[in-house]
């Protein structure tokens, strides 16, 4: 029998009260014999300067049964076997600010939490930088994070410079993004998820032409590295360059794109994305990383280290059926991740670490299998993917519902996981979600060894 | 002399008012139609409702450009959830920009950015002359009906009837047919308005479609007027800033 925390339960009862009343059915407002209001109030429209405010708040549950045979609960907690069922609770808040006058504009999206969690080693490294609060708590923890946060200048409506803290949105895949080359990682079982950028400068220069190419736009970008200002990108102190070109030719959108800078890796790309027909698009990305630096370690954790011009690639299409069905798939080739041998080695390592604890009380292996952790653990380390996601908006008649299934196959070990999600509008300001992940595959496979046995993520969002 | 001129004016008059409608040109009579409906570019703002069978609605605002014959941009001013959301159209290329999500991503003009009964197509509609061509015209019960085929297979609706009011030249309600004959929605055009500067067009659009009984989906105008933007309004790269074209 697995023990739920009171706590999380407690918190949980709260989250589906909160879901049922916003499920309460809101009577709508009078609109005369038309059945609407021709009342036309246009938001700002007199005077759209000035200060601009919105937001969102959201509350939400994540419950996690977790495999007590799996390799990587062994690795985390060999020893101090915890609960068998691991539960987090999430009160988010997301202000959007603008200031907008003439041809220049602020814009800044903070992110504040407060989180319970059962074990909060379990979460996951917070971004940075980032403000910490409630550290010596077991359960509680709070930071602040500035997730965008910049100032543009538009001289004219072709030329667009800004400067500040940036989400970077290179690419056409929608799972993953070889050619990102400065954004951070998304989360793969939630895609749609903002992220926190890098702070750079770049502009916007647009031409358009009459003719097979229709648009050339040209993004150039500086990002600066340093201790303090996107540390992670690159050791050391120093302004990485890049830039990208678009083209809108034959009514295809390319990108060409390059990243490059003191001791960091020069990243090359290419991305396209056309539709084949009104309800058929197909989407591409191919990214080459040159002397990428490979951190491996072999079943008796010894870490070396192999360096390489990585290529990495995806294909992807979308498809929009007669039924109002869209089926997403996406085929990623990972060349900076582990082959399936490379996997089963590092698996073994920690199988053997956590044999040699039991027998011996010794952890030196299972320690060594930390070092690379942050390498091997993430999803999407390994080699080749396949993402398919099919989404149905209102099926059955059911207004503002939208079931979805999503399926991330590592086609090298055959594991996956499939993640049956619901979303819900509830009101025009408030939308419900269920997701669950639940993972397959055979024994030392990358899904099959995951903490977790499912995740469940409950989830309400109230937008202002 | 003169007497004989006035007799000769009344007479080819009175032959102008007894005219065959074969004598109206067709795609003559569609340009006409259009340039009633809006200036070749402009800008508006619109509001959308979808109401339900039990009366509930939900509400929609957008602000919105187009330039010539195949270029239309337009941002969510209200709800606050939807905020931000720009959507662009160049010829039969559609995309949606989500804010804070994720690159913009191609669309097709059968599906809803807002749900509803209004689609893509209709919500990012292009000059009908640009889409259809004019198959035959008629006249009945004091309108002119008609009749239209989608030039290319990429058009949402594969033909369209549309009875047009003969003194106002403007489209009273069009039919939106498939291939199949079968009927996809009726668009009612509604409440004659004068916006400014010459512009006179109905002011409301209400749709109902036999796919979905019982709902109902209107779309208001309110200051559409003409206004010249270059072509680089009208690009991927600067979506994420139409909002800024209302400054």
């Amino acid at each position: 029998m697995r023990y739920v925390p009171a706590s999380a339960l407690a918190a949980l009862a709260v989250l589906l009260l909160c879901a049922a009343l916003a499920l309460h059915p809101v009577p709508a407002r009078a609109g005369g014999d038309a059945g609407y209001d021709l009342d036309f109030e246009i938001p700002e429209a007199e005077e759209p300067r000035g200060l601009g405010f919105k937001g969102e708040i959201e509350l939400r549950a994540t419950i996690r049964p977790l495999d007590e045979d799996s390799l990587l609960y062994k690795q985390r907690y060999y020893q101090d076997m915890g609960d068998s069922v691991q539960s987090d609770f999430l009160l988010r808040l997301k202000p959007e600010l603008s200031y907008a006058l003439d041809a220049v504009s602020l814009y800044a999206r903070p992110r504040l939490d407060l989180d319970w969690s059962a074990d909060k080693r379990a979460g996951g490294e917070p971004d940075e930088p980032s403000e910490e609060f409630m550290d010596d708590e077991r359960h509680w923890g709070s930071s602040v994070v500035l997730e965008e946060g910049f100032a543009s200048w538009q001289p004219t409506h072709a030329l667009t410079l800004e400067a500040g803290k940036k989400v970077l949105k290179w690419g056409k895949g929608y799972a993953w993004n070889p050619v990102a080359f400065v954004s951070r990682l998304k989360d793969i079982d939630d895609p749609d998820q903002t992220r926190e950028g890098y702070v750079m400068a770049y502009a916007d220069a647009i031409r358009s032409f009459d003719g097979p190419l229709t648009t050339l736009a040209l993004t150039p970008v500086l990002v600066p590295v340093g201790t303090s200002v996107n540390g992670d990108l690159a050791p050391g102190d120093s302004v990485l360059y890049g830039a990208k070109a678009y083209f809108l030719l034959y009514d295809t959108d390319i990108d060409l794109l390059f990243m490059n800078g003191e001791a960091f890796d020069t990243r090359l790309g290419l991305d396209f994305s056309t539709n084949l027909s009104s309800n058929f698009e197909v989407h591409g990305e191919a990214a080459l990383r040159r002397g990428f630096d490979q951190q491996r370690i072999d079943d008796e954790g010894n870490v070396s280290s192999r360096t390489y011009d990585a290529f990495s690639y995806l294909l992807g299409l979308r498809y929009l059926s007669s039924t109002d069905t869209t089926l997403l798939l996406e085929y990623y080739h990972n060349d900076e991740g582990y082959s399936p041998e490379e996997m089963r080695e590092y698996f073994t390592l920690i199988e053997n670490g956590y044999n040699q604890y039991l027998d011996t009380g010794n952890d030196r292996l299972i320690k060594r299998s930390n070092l690379v952790a942050s390498d091997y653990n993430p999803s999407g380390a390994g080699r080749d993917y396949l993402y398919l996601r099919l989404s149905r908006p209102e099926p059955w008649d059911i207004l503002y519902l939208t079931p979805a299934v999503t399926c991330i196959a590592n086609l090298g070990d055959a594991s996956f996981t499939v993640n049956p999600e619901v979303s819900y509008l509830a009101r025009q300001d408030l939308t419900l979600r269920a997701l669950f992940v639940i993972p397959f595959g055979p024994a030392g496979s990358e899904f099959s060894e995951k903490i977790q046995d499912a995740k469940i993520q409950l989830s309400m969002t109230y937008t202002f | 002399m003169r007497l004989a001129a006035v007799l000769f004016l009344a007479l080819v008059l009175s032959a102008g008012a007894a005219l065959p409608a074969w004598a109206v040109d067709g795609e003559e009579l569609l340009r006409t139609v259009d340039r009633n409906l809006a200036p070749e570019s402009y800008e508006s703002y619109r509001k959308l409702v979808n109401i339900e069978p039990d009366g509930s609605k939900r509400e929609y605002t957008l602000y919105t450009v187009k330039k010539g014959q195949d270029r239309v941009a337009s941002v969510f001013l209200a709800p606050a959830s939807e905020k931000g959301r720009a959507t662009l159209r160049q010829g039969e290329n559609m995309w949606l920009h989500i804010p804070e999500v994720g690159k913009p991503i191609r669309i097709t003009s059968l599906q809803s950015v807002t749900g509803g009964v209004f689609n893509n197509a209709d919500i990012m509609r292009l000059d009908y002359q640009v889409e259809y061509a004019v198959e035959s015209l008629e006249e009945a019960d004091g309108a002119y009906l008609l009749k239209l085929k989608a030039r290319t297979a990429e058009v949402a609706y594969d033909r369209l009837e549309m009875r047009v009011d003969k003194a106002l030249l403007v489209p009273t309600e069009i039919r939106c047919l498939a291939a199949s004959g079968m009927l996809i929605k009726t668009l009612y055009f509604k409440q004659m308005t004068d916006f400014g500067d010459g512009v006179q067009r109905p002011a409301v659009i209400e749709t109902d479609s036999p796919l979905h009984q019982g709902y109902k989906s209107v779309m208001i105008f309110a200051k559409v007027q003409a206004r010249d933007l270059p072509d680089e309004v009208f690009t991927l790269t600067f979506l994420p800033r139409v909002e800024s074209l209302r400054r």
